[in-house]
């Protein structure tokens, strides 16, 4: 029932329209609209309502939205009313009022605490096929749609001097007086209006309404430019070194969140407090609910959340929320005050509250309500002060938690959260740690007057559980009720932790916020020990549910990683080439001619054209790193395994990398530009990594080497051109022809004018170069070079053609220098020149990587029946049994040899290089192949490299 | 985390490549021994408390940076450029 | 003799500019320039000689005419040509994607930057852009310079837009009813 005409829009709950105010929340439009049957209960199906008033709300979850934009276990209490809003109940079917599941009730005896751990442990096979989905099915929240999240989100990062993290009477105070010293101030409010608790008592502040003073606050803010004010903005967790998480709603506006990173050098935690329940029978029907979400209800929305309301608590609030309903015209039908000896000891109503029982010191009665406004004191909201391992310290003068002093560096509490609970103290706390913080920034703060506000001691007697029969719950989102921290207790589940996981106490969305404090109170009843020593349970980060897509904002579809085009790209993508990706890199598979049906046929005609004429690929993707200094060649003799010193200018060499313990880091070629001038070739998936490790040898290891190295991998465009015909490709191009060019050398060129390099190097085993030009002419230049490629009877190649040519010719990449293997194994341990240091050569000399029984570089082809080869298949004697213990080696590469007209493999073999000839087994588990192959030279095709000097 | 990077001053610990124990920075002599080589590679300590490590600026400035940090309290005591304290 | 004539291609063609919003992107053409570290004690030697050319040497952080810190040890030369110096010099003209943010740029980068972006004119960080290596440099309060790895251009593209679009969504009332 409203209190006031308001203007009112459309929304839906389980299908039903209702009209609700833009801007109030969901659950203050449901209430209004006479709806108390909110939701189900996790465990029981219990029937629930509106408990709270924000956040911390352990019933009203709901689903808003549908399809894909779903978003399950949205807490009513927070979601905001707009034209059109779907929301919808979960964890009932058929319907709420008819939740069939509403049988786990009734059989609740059997369903307490450690109930699945105990029940569901036999056969061990029905776990995972039968208990677990029919759990599933019966417990729970909300699901989500199944569908990718069609809704936007953002992520941003923010950063200032101070951040505070509250806007009630505290957090306004301490923003106020750090801005006004000239701080950057982030104000960040959960609520979408400032005031925290102001906003729903009756108070004065200067003899005004409290709101008025809010205002003008939040206008004295707003016109400062030093402090930027978040509202709908949670933050969610303490991290190291002053960095936060925060979770912004950002409502229909085609985006939906945005999660925050804010770095604070200081931060004033005024987080106020939250209110805590009594623990009595049947205390979870719908329209028991906090004191002072009534009276939020009442005094912020204009709702009446009942027309018979009868308080209990044990603090003065019982007659503040009397005084608060009366003056709203709402009935007060009873004050059940527990510091003066009365209690409720039960209730009734099925779908809602219809009336309550009342002890007053033995005078049993039953009183007719439709509301019951409950509180059993507040806790001051100490989560983030212990994100960072802090643990809250018992204040037995307000009967609850206070936070650590110091747990968060360079954080301070000011207001409810630091456990003081009138008004006016908030704002005096709020001012003096305010200016006390601002001057450890070394700013002078500003003198603020302080306004006069209610300063009413906060009395309580403390009231946990009620004693009687029947279930007194205490978490509602877990279904946790006192008996199952008793029995939690008998069963010797005494620690809080392990209370806590026995019964599920204070999981879940809500995370225990409502409920924490009472179930650790009835925890030390049992045990006997009292609160401070039993201590509570560990908050950690968010302090709030946060979507996973919020965290992840960006980080779908093209925000994954950074998509990497080479200068060909355009061209391979319009020639139907499938790009696939290497490292980041795109690159093309193989082009597809006419009539070519699978890619077997592209590539297969892709070797031949390298191997009878000529073919074009872009290699730019390879690392390309610039190495000067009057040391770079002995920066090279220490990276490389084999000397670079004794290189000669305009020359190329082959190079291999080792890690400090030996094994292979990397390979690829260098060459010589000048006395003092390398440039360096690392392969596709190590530049980044190779790039790393020189500025780590040049910082770190050797930073007595005058050398300086810089990647140049962007600023070229380099092209291979293979086949005996490359050379007539490159000379109808080039400014001036390169007949002269050796196999193995380099030089600067032009082409069309352009500055260029080429290098006569071969990854084909073909006569071959490869020609670079600066980036911007990349594109015309590879279209140059397949036209005149394509006219003598060539064409582009892909990756597929290229892995296939270099498996014929036995050359290596990372699928064979895969981390594991040493330059032993694959054959090229003489390469390690013992004349000089280098990286890794100390620990390559080890005797066991040196020993002959290991795994060794071979090829493989197949000689039995069957013919296909795979990579990842094992290697076993011919005849041995294919398991485990057999296992002597693997294949790491394979490719079909249109040029052999077979399938070729590389891998490793026990022994391998001795054993040429001999016939092993093939045994791929995964795929079901078994075939005989015969061991021989990784070189399958042209051993004696005439080809390459043609 | 955060790191205060001598060269760019105190950046988000995603700007920054951790490697491990500072102990990278003692490299033995090549005729050292298999022993030494083996503690230099592959021995490291696990501490509650002070640590020294390498961390390279690879989204920054490029320094390779010996960080002091203690991982019980996360505090960052010193930040220093590595081949300052290698030289 | 040319027998070729090979047409250059910006790393943005095809791409910008586009404007979102109170957020224009621009493709800045650099011309030349050229890295220069210093090889050893050589760094005053660097500095006088390109004095003589007119290119002052910039400060750690900080961006001047003709010459930007890059890096530990480095800055980046906007000239045609650079004199024989006791440096390594490579040629970067064609190495990178440079794109300028102008009007809302620091309530768009501060999607993607991890660091705060409220800093003086002609201040460079190094730093990233989303997952890109980048560097950034604040030319005005209101522009820009953005610079990745050439290859990642149309993901610097997509990152800007996206970042853009999210931030117009928002409108006047910072996306709230």
């Amino acid at each position: 029932m409203r209190l006031r005409e308001v203007q009112t829009v459309p929304f839906t709950f389980d299908g039903v329209t209702y009209r609700g105010v833009v801007g109030e929340t969901l659950a203050a439009a449901l209430i209004a609209n006479g709806v108390k049957l909110v939701a189900r209960s996790f465990k029981y199906h219990r029937p629930r309502g509106v408990m709270g008033s924000g956040s911390e709300e352990p019933n009203a979850l709901v689903t808003i939205g549908r399809g894909a934009a779903a978003e399950p276990n949205v807490r009513a209490t927070v979601q905001e009313v707009y034209d059109g809003l779907e929301a919808f109940s979960q964890n009932a079917w058929p319907s709420l009022k008819a939740d069939v599941m509403a049988v786990n009730d009734l059989v609740s005896p059997f369903l307490g605490a450690g109930f699945y751990y105990k029940t569901f442990m036999w056969p061990k096979t029905f776990w995972e096929r039968v208990y677990e989905p029919i759990i599933r099915r019966a417990a729970g929240l909300g699901g989500l749609s199944g569908k990718a999240d069609s809704e936007t989100y953002e992520k941003a990062f923010a950063f200032c001097d101070v951040l505070v993290i509250g806007a009630g009477p505290a957090g306004l105070m301490a923003a106020l007086v750090a801005g006004e010293a000239g701080a950057d101030v982030i104000l960040a409010e959960e609520d979408c209006a400032l005031g925290g608790r102001l906003l729903s008592e009756v108070e004065q502040i200067d003899r005004r309404p409290a709101m008025d003073w809010v205002a003008d606050t939040e206008a004295r803010l707003h016109a400062m430019p030093n402090v930027r004010v978040m509202t709908r903005t949670a933050v969610t967790g303490a991290y190291d070194q002053g960095t936060f998480g925060a979770f912004e709603r950002v409502v229909r506006a085609g985006l939906k969140a945005c999660f925050w990173r804010i770095v604070a050098k200081r931060s004033v935690l005024c987080a106020g407090a939250l209110e805590r329940g009594i623990a009595f029978a049947n205390n979870d029907r719908p329209g028991v609910m906090m004191a002072g979400a009534v009276r939020a209800y009442v005094n912020r929305w204009g709702v009446a959340t009942g027309s018979r309301v009868a308080v209990f608590g044990n603090t003065g609030d019982v007659a503040r929320t009397a005084r608060d309903l009366t003056r709203a015209g709402i009935e007060v039908v009873a004050q059940i005050d527990a510091a003066a000896g009365a209690r409720v000891i039960g209730t009734k109503g099925r779908h809602g509250l219809t009336s309550i029982t009342v002890d007053r010191d033995g005078v049993v009665e039953q009183i007719d309500v439709d509301c019951l406004a409950v509180t059993g004191g507040w806790n001051p909201t100490v989560h983030l002060t212990c994100h960072m391992n802090g643990r809250p310290v018992w204040d037995e003068t307000i009967a609850s938690f206070v936070p650590q002093a110091g747990a968060v560096p360079d954080m301070v509490t000011a207001g409810a959260c630091h456990g003081v609970f009138d008004t006016m103290g908030c704002l005096v706390d709020a001012a003096q740690i305010a200016e006390a913080v601002v001057k450890t920034l070394g700013m002078k703060p500003t003198p603020v007057d302080l306004p006069d506000a209610d300063a009413t001691p906060y009395v309580i007697t403390p009231e946990w559980s009620v004693a009687g029969k029947g279930r007194k719950w205490i978490d509602y989102q877990n279904d946790v009720h006192v008996k199952d921290i008793e029995l939690a207790v008998r069963e010797n589940f005494r620690s809080v932790e392990h209370m806590k996981r026995y019964t599920t106490q204070g999981m879940a969305p809500d995370q225990g916020k409502s409920s924490n404090v009472v179930a650790l109170a009835v925890l030390a009843d049992v045990t006997g020990r009292g609160i401070p020593q039993t201590g509570t349970t560990t908050f950690r980060p968010p302090f709030v549910p946060v979507p996973i897509a919020a965290m992840g904002a960006g980080g779908a579809g093209m925000g994954f990683a950074p998509q990497r085009y080479t200068t060909s790209h355009e061209a391979s993508v319009t020639a139907g080439a499938p790009m696939i990706e290497a490292g980041l890199w795109y690159r093309p598979s193989y082009f597809p001619a006419d009539g070519e049906k699978n890619w077997r046929q592209s590539c297969d005609r892709e070797v031949n054209m390298v191997r009878t004429s000529v073919g074009v690929v872009d290699v730019s993707t390879l690392g390309k790193i610039d190495i000067q200094g009057p040391d770079a060649a002995a920066l090279l003799d220490f990276v490389y395994a084999n000397t670079f010193s004794t290189l000669g200018v305009g020359r190329v060499r082959y190079g291999l990398m080792l890690r400090e313990d030996g094994h292979v880091l990397d390979d690829g070629t260098t060459a010589r530009l000048g006395e003092t001038h390398y440039v360096m070739t690392t392969t596709t998936a190590a530049a980044g990594l190779v790039m790393r490790h020189l500025e780590f040898v040049l910082q770190v290891l050797r930073p007595d080497l005058d050398a300086s190295v810089m990647s140049v991998t962007e600023q070229w465009a380099q092209f291979g051109i293979a086949g005996w015909k490359s050379r007539e490709v490159l000379n109808g191009l080039l400014d001036e022809p390169i007949d002269d060019l050796p196999y193995m050398g380099c030089a600067d060129i032009t082409v069309g004018g352009v500055r260029a390099r080429i290098f006569r190097i071969s990854f084909s085993g073909e006569l071959a170069f490869e020609l670079a030009v600066p980036a911007r002419f990349g594109a015309a230049l590879y279209d140059a070079l397949v036209a005149r490629a394509a006219a003598l009877g060539g064409g582009p190649y892909g990756m597929e053609a290229l892995n296939v040519l270099r498996i014929e010719k036995g050359f290596i990449t990372h699928a064979e220098i895969h981390g594991r293997v040493t330059a032993f194994d694959i054959g090229m341990d003489r390469m390690i020149s013992l004349k000089k240091d280098c990286v890794g050569q100390a620990m390559s000399r080890r005797v066991g990587l040196l020993d002959e029984d290991r795994a060794q570089l071979v090829g493989l082809k197949p000689v039995g029946a069957v013919k296909q080869l795979s990579a990842g298949a094992h290697l076993f004697e011919s005849g041995a049994e294919p398991v485990r213990v057999n296992g002597q080696g693997y294949i790491t590469s394979v490719g079909f040899s249109p040029t052999l007209g077979a399938m070729l493999a590389l891998g490793f073999l026990e022994r391998g290089r001795a054993r040429h000839g001999e016939v092993v087994r093939m045994v791929d588990h995964m795929r079901g192949l078994d075939a005989q192959v015969e061991v021989c030279d990784p070189v399958f095709f042209d051993p004696e490299g005439n080809r390459v000097r043609g | 985390m955060r790191i205060n990077c001598p060269v760019c001053g105190e950046r988000d610990r995603r700007e920054f490549y951790y490697v491990g124990d500072a102990v990278a920075l003692d490299r033995p002599d090549r005729e050292a021994g298999l022993d030494a080589w083996d503690s230099y590679v592959h021995l490291r300590d696990n501490p509650a408390g002070m640590t020294r490590d390498l961390w390279h600026h690879e989204a920054g400035c490029g320094a390779w940076l010996v960080v002091t940090r203690d991982t019980v309290t996360h505090v960052v005591s010193d930040v220093v450029l590595a081949r300052e304290v290698a030289r | 003799m040319s027998v070729v004539d090979l047409n250059a291609k910006s790393a943005c063609a095809g791409l910008l500019p586009v404007t979102i919003g109170g957020v224009a992107l621009t493709e800045v053409e650099v011309g030349r320039m050229w890295s220069v570290s210093p090889f050893a004690g050589a760094g005053k030697a660097c500095e006088t000689a390109l004095e003589k050319v007119g290119v002052a040497w910039p400060k750690v952080g900080e961006r001047n005419t003709h010459a930007a810190w890059f890096g530990l040890d480095q800055v980046m030369v906007f000239a045609d040509t650079v004199p024989d110096l006791p440096a390594a010099v490579t040629d970067q003209s064609d190495a990178w994607a440079v794109v300028l943010v102008s009007g809302d740029a620091q309530a768009v980068l501060a999607r993607l930057v991890p660091v705060d972006l409220r800093v003086p004119d002609s201040t460079v960080l190094r730093t990233l852009v989303g997952h890109m290596t980048a560097h950034v440099t604040c030319l005005a309060q209101d522009q820009f310079e953005v610079m990745v790895m050439r290859s990642m251009t149309e993901t610097l593209v997509h990152d800007l837009t996206t970042a853009a679009e999210a931030l117009a969504a928002r409108g006047a009332s910072g996306g709230h009813i």
